[in-house]
């Protein structure tokens, strides 16, 4: 663990789909806590619900039942706006299929969050500018997401998630769409910022590469934590 | 970078913003040259019609339009005459005094009664088209000066009188007494009732009534004018009543307004039909994009950004096609307030025969088919633009 300090909790959260005998129920009274500077990856097989806590323990959904924690604060609670916010300044997302705006080139894709911020533009080019120059995408700056292969499209999208500085970065099967070699790539720059800047990270994976690259493992099936492992 | 987003999008799929932009672009030719037919057709109607008679103006002692009586006059009506000039300077065109009185026309065993209208011809001439609707033209020339009258067609078919028949007037003057006299038909009148004409001096002397008239007739020469010319000449005699010709002609600028309201509704369902068009292609823009959506709202766009985006794709391009119909609708209205669409045949409307459908190009008919064009396609991507706002986001980002 990189540092003692709490950034993210989960209170029995139970998240139910549906009503009567269409009933689903992917999360079941699950409870987690997370430190600054973790490295963790949610494993488990298809269905098993970790996508479903990724998503609430981020506030892209709000639990059934029970709470989220993100910095002290209780995102379940927050209105929709706030919850925008929040997420803009203190989270960062990569998704399985890169999700990259494709009517923006690779630099204001990268920008966007920035002047979302409200950063002044000088300050975000000089960011903007580093952040590509370290993922090798200086190159590629002004292309379009339609051209560029998937590793690049998920480097500019790690980029755009690290730009903001934020706090946690959530990724959803980041190297599911990636060829093995790219992947492995992807996974060191992240290790990479988890150690120097102290970036919290929280996979939802099946990659054994990641797994093996996590410090903490949680293994999570029908909805419940079957395990919590640290390295 | 909203904007860019914005603009950008409607290159991404050109043959649908094209069709969408198309539809914006043939409402807005459609709007303002329905606008421009409708203002253009009854303006020429409106204008031929109050030149005709009752001008555009009219000054009147206070109450006469509800009493009409000689003894309710406007006395001297050179010195009403002069003072309209010096006011409405170069925007008159002309100004008539006429007298007006009810009467009894005797031909032989037949008694009808009549209304008297007696038009000094030299300045009715200058004020309206009321002398070229007499068969035969100006009556009181040279010897006819004084007794000639002349009758509308219907009297004269149901007296059964012909041009250069005596008859006899009997009218009561405005001092009470019962005046008399023998005139003879010099002309016919096309249009009217139970109206018979005569020369102002000579009725002025017959109804002694001299020095007087019951109404001033003002035309101007642009009757777009009237509203200002009016406020002017009731500013000048405060006394007075002074009416425009909407309200002269009440019954007639009804028919107009309840015509003009009929061709706007039907312009509207036209627009209402091109705004679910255009509804139906931005539904498709937006709900294909909605997983895009998501993700900016994941990003940290509020919802209001998301909104702004959308909607403004949409103004983008309806502005720029108003731009462009603008530049097509006044060309084309334009060209039809001079040459006008033929009918294939003449139309009758308000006692007017027309013969050919003008355009017109003013403001409004530029200016209300942008608002209404534009104005309708940002509402018409409001409501997807708020669902997708709305939308849970694990759902938008399910979408594909």
């Amino acid at each position: 663990m990189g540092s003692s300090m709490e950034i993210l909790e989960v209170r029995q959260v139970s998240k139910t789909y549906g009503v009567g005998a269409n009933q689903v129920r992917p999360l079941n009274n699950v409870s987690l806590k997370i430190h600054q500077g973790e490295f963790l990856a949610i494993v488990g097989p298809s269905g098993s619900g970790k996508t479903t806590l990724l998503n609430i323990m981020s506030g892209l959904d709000r639990p059934t039942e029970g709470a989220a924690y993100l910095a002290g604060l209780d995102i379940s609670a927050m209105d929709g706006n706030t919850l925008a916010d929040f997420r803009r300044d203190s989270i960062g997302f990569i998704f399985q299929s890169y999700n990259l705006i494709p009517v923006l080139t690779v630099f204001e894709n990268i920008e966007y969050v920035l002047n979302l911020q409200k950063i002044p533009k000088s300050e975000r080019r000089k960011r903007v500018k580093e952040i590509l120059e370290t993922l090798g995408l200086k190159d590629m700056e002004s292309r379009f997401p339609r051209e560029l292969s998937g590793g690049q499209q998920q480097r500019v999208a790690v980029a755009r998630a690290v730009v903001t500085e934020p706090k946690l970065i959530f990724a959803d099967e980041p190297t599911a769409n990636l060829d093995s070699t790219t992947g492995s790539h992807l996974i060191q720059f992240m290790k990479e910022l988890n150690q120097t800047r102290g970036i919290t990270f929280v996979f939802s994976t099946h990659d054994s590469h990641i797994m093996s690259e996590a410090q903490r493992i949680v293994s999570i099936k029908d909805g419940q934590i079957l395990s919590d492992s640290f390295k | 970078m909203f904007w860019r987003i914005a603009l950008r999008n409607l290159f991404r799929n050109k043959r649908r913003t094209l069709l969408t932009g198309l539809t914006m672009w043939g409402s807005y030719i459609l709007s303002s040259m329905t606008m421009g037919l409708v203002g253009g057709t009854y303006g020429f109607v409106i204008d031929q019609f109050t030149r005709g008679s009752s001008g555009h103006l009219q000054i009147l002692s206070q109450g006469y339009l509800d009493r009409p009586s000689l003894q309710n006059s406007l006395p001297h009506p050179n010195e009403i005459s002069s003072q309209v000039q010096q006011a409405l300077g170069q925007e008159l065109q002309g100004l008539a005094p006429r007298l007006e009185a009810g009467g009894l026309l005797v031909s032989g065993k037949e008694v009808l009664g009549v209304q008297i209208i007696a038009i000094d011809p030299v300045q009715e001439k200058q004020t309206t088209r009321l002398l070229q609707q007499i068969q035969g033209g100006s009556p009181w020339n040279g010897t006819n000066a004084n007794n000639g009258i002349v009758l509308t067609r219907d009297l004269v078919e149901r007296l059964k009188l012909t041009l250069g028949k005596d008859l006899v007037l009997m009218s009561q003057g405005a001092d009470g007494s019962l005046g008399n006299d023998r005139f003879k038909v010099i002309g016919i009148m096309n249009e009217g009732a139970s109206t018979v004409y005569l020369n102002m001096n000579k009725a002025q002397e017959f109804l002694s009534s001299q020095e007087v008239a019951t109404r001033m007739i003002i035309t101007l020469k642009d009757l777009n004018h009237t509203d200002e010319a009016l406020k002017k000449v009731r500013l000048l005699f405060p006394d007075k009543d002074i009416q425009p010709w909407m309200v002269i002609e009440e019954e007639f600028y009804r028919a107009m307004k309840s015509d003009q309201s009929a061709i706007f509704l039907t312009m509207g369902i036209f627009l209402f039909l091109a705004a679910f068009g255009v509804l139906n292609t931005v539904l498709m823009a937006i709900l294909e994009r909605t997983r895009e959506f998501g993700i900016m709202r994941v990003l940290g766009t509020q919802d209001k950004q998301l909104i702004f985006v959308i909607v403004l794709e949409q103004i983008l391009l309806s502005l720029t096609m108003c731009l462009f119909g603008a530049l097509t609708a006044g060309f084309l209205n334009i060209f039809l307030s001079e040459h006008g669409i033929p009918y294939p045949a003449p139309i009758e409307i308000g006692g007017m025969t027309l013969h050919h459908l003008y355009g017109s190009l003013n403001w409004s008919n530029m200016l209300y088919p942008f608002i209404v064009v534009v104005c309708s396609s940002a509402a018409v991507s409001l409501i997807p633009a708020i669902r997708s706002a709305r939308l849970p986001l694990v759902k938008a980002l399910g979408e594909r």
